[in-house]
């Protein structure tokens, strides 16, 4: 439901950075623990761009996990707040990384003349 | 010949940025902030209208705790309006739709809140067991609210809320005569999900349950006052 506020505040970053130039690729990264459902996030984008005027040739969506530091001293990776330890199988645990949405990769186009 | 450019990456929501700045300022008034979350219905202000109750008027002698609350709904400022009548200050944000706060409506309503005049902050968010996990406010803790009339089996389908969270309370006890709740299955559920998870089982109306809670609350404040000095 949120989602179509933070594919405008994308838009909105992206045309602070590039102004009215063409966008030839861009790649968000979203977080597993960042609240932001992938497949939502990807369908507001395409909607934001048109609304918003942002000329977005290609772009993806895609999930990054965080990082799980068990108290039995495990570590793994994460894509959601449930998965247990795989380990010991337990939920003892502090997560690093996997907030944010953040756009990875962004390449514009310069046009001549 | 058109030039393909590679940009810098661009981390989205300044809100973190500014979460950092609500705590400094929640920080450097020496006070303890929640963010409370939880269904609309649960009976969030009902729970913080008692603990306002409890906190500024101690049975026991203890000192006194002064309470200061940023309500966030859709629409209106009922809830405002009732921790008012119940003595402390508050401060509303309206959404407009937004299924939750975040860091830059809560800056702005903080400038509402006498911050050196009251010791523990309660910032109920929208209604709502998911969205509101997402954003950092600037809170020390997060405190999910679930009541039995919701059923037993919340923990288990809205985990994210009972991962994130520091406590759970658990509202509504009085009404355990008239439903099918365990509350052993809604605990367990909870402890299952994150093992050293504090829940509360607490009525609000009857006032069962809410000693432990607000000795949470107290207890809380003091280990995070203590920490600041450090």
């Amino acid at each position: 439901m949120h989602e179509l506020s933070i594919a405008e505040s994308i838009c909105r970053s992206v045309t602070e950075r590039v102004g009215a130039a063409r966008i030839d690729d861009m790649v968000v990264e979203v977080g597993a623990l960042s609240g932001v459902n992938r497949e939502s996030l990807e369908f507001c984008l395409g909607e934001a761009a048109r609304i918003s005027g942002v000329r977005l040739d290609r772009f993806s969506v895609e999930l990054v996990s965080a990082q799980a530091k068990c108290e039995c001293g495990n570590s793994y990776e994460a894509d959601d707040l449930i998965q247990p330890c795989p380990k010991c199988g337990g939920f003892s645990r502090s997560y690093t990384g996997g907030e944010d949405v953040v756009v990875s990769k962004l390449i514009m186009v310069e046009e001549d003349g | 010949m058109a030039k393909r450019i590679e940009l810098e990456k661009i981390v989205i929501g300044k809100s973190d940025k500014i979460a950092l700045r609500n705590r400094a300022a929640i920080d450097a008034a020496g006070v303890l902030a929640l963010n409370l979350i939880g269904s609309p219905g649960c009976g969030k202000t009902t729970l913080l209208e008692q603990t306002i109750a409890r906190l500024h008027h101690p049975a026991d002698g203890r000192r006194r705790l002064s309470v200061g609350v940023i309500e966030g709904d859709v629409q209106t400022t009922i809830d405002r309006d009732r921790i008012r009548k119940a003595g402390a200050p508050a401060a509303q944000i309206e959404t407009e739709g937004a299924c939750r706060l975040d860091a830059a409506m809560v800056e702005e309503a903080l400038a509402e809140i006498p911050l050196d005049a009251i010791d523990v902050l309660v910032i109920e968010n929208v209604g709502n067991l998911i969205c509101p996990t997402g954003p950092k406010l600037g809170e020390h803790l997060k405190v999910a609210v679930i009541s039995t009339a919701e059923g037993d089996e919340k923990p288990a389908k809205y985990p994210s809320v009972i991962v994130k969270a520091d406590a759970v309370v658990v509202t509504k006890l009085d009404l355990l005569p008239h439903l099918d709740y365990d509350l052993d299955r809604a605990v367990g559920d909870c402890r299952k999900l994150k093992n050293d998870i504090k829940v509360f089982p607490l009525s609000a109306k009857t006032g069962d349950g809410m000693d432990a809670w607000t000795d949470y609350l107290r207890a809380a404040r003091k280990a995070n006052a203590a920490a600041a000095r450090r």
